[in-house]
């Protein structure tokens, strides 16, 4: 019985791929199942584990409780980097900090609004990341590793206010 | 036959993207009749927003969504629809329109408004992007601390 759901994303690339394996099965048999078939020289990681996982280790080993009101969720990310340093400027102050690849946007959001810049909850939801030198703001589930070049392990964003949609 | 904006909704609602959010619990599809979608959007309290897409030359046009009550199969009473603070009342105002909300990327909204393309680009309707544009900004609302509930 299929009763994981596999969430990959990839280094560099905004593709997400979404599949269903079984607990016993392996990692490298879930990335088959998503038609990843040759990793090359890229780390797989894996969410809430702080270091590359091995192909080999099975997905239930890796799954670290129930889906939020749904089935078990295993993200993976498939990249070249260990680790992703991460810079958010707010108001002129830029605070550093280093990430697995797999670590989400709502995660870093999370770090730099309570952490990094010590806002109360509610000014920490007035205030969204958006990457640097632009105007793109990538959704709370995308990974870092996503927003990377794929070979620079590194990004910015800067932390600026969620304005009212008026006129 | 299947027309081909469904077929384009259909691989949208079925993308990585799409799913992504799905599996964390944020947003699902509830059922398609073509050319209209109903797709529930979780709320802040837990509770689901149910939205009704109109989506005509998907993914080309925007869609226009309005909110829904699944029960009766009708649109939701104004007095039921989403309450709280700023955004929220802005986003959500069946005085304005009951059959649409005020934000970018919702095809009613946009028009006459070309000011929010440069104000919000980020809320605007992309086509490259699809649906999972729409329900992220719904769902980025009503995980907003302006949320109150629904009524």
């Amino acid at each position: 019985m299929k009763n994981i759901k596999i969430v990959l994303q990839r280094g560099g690339t905004a593709q997400v791929l979404v599949g269903d394996v079984n607990g016993q099965q392996t990692v490298g048999d879930a990335l088959k199942a998503l038609g990843v078939t040759d990793i090359g020289q890229d780390l797989i990681h894996a969410e809430d584990h702080d270091g590359p996982v091995d192909l080999k280790t099975p997905v239930q080993a890796l799954v670290s409780g129930e889906g939020e009101g749904g089935p078990a969720v295993l993200r993976l990310h498939q990249g070249r980097c260990h680790r992703v340093s991460v810079n958010v400027t707010f108001n002129g102050v830029t605070k550093s900090r280093d990430f697995p690849p797999v670590t989400r946007v709502g995660h870093v959001h999370q770090w730099a609004t309570h952490n990094a810049f010590e806002m109360s909850p509610r000014d920490a939801a007035e205030h969204v990341l958006e990457l640097e030198g632009g105007d793109e703001r990538p959704d709370s589930d995308t990974q870092i590793g996503t927003l990377t070049d794929g070979t620079l392990c590194a990004m910015a964003f800067d932390l600026v206010p969620f304005k009212r949609v008026e006129g | 036959m299947t027309s081909l904006d469904q077929q384009a909704f259909e691989a949208d609602v079925n993308s990585g993207a799409f799913l992504n959010g799905s599996l964390s619990g944020r947003w699902g599809l509830d059922s398609i009749a073509w050319p209209h979608a109903l797709i529930w959007v979780r709320a802040g309290d837990a509770s689901q927003l149910l939205l009704r897409f109109e989506l005509t030359n998907y993914p080309r046009n925007a869609p226009a969504g309005q909110p829904w009550d699944g029960e009766s199969n009708a649109a939701l009473s104004p007095s039921r629809w989403p309450r709280g603070h700023d955004r929220i009342n802005a986003a959500f105002n069946p005085n304005w329109n009951a059959s649409a909300l005020y934000i970018p990327c919702d095809r009613i909204a946009i028009q006459g408004h070309e000011v929010w393309r440069q104000q919000h680009p980020s809320m605007l309707w992309d086509p490259a992007v699809g649906i999972h544009r729409y329900v992220r900004v719904v769902s980025d609302l009503l995980g907003s601390p302006d949320y109150v509930r629904a009524q």
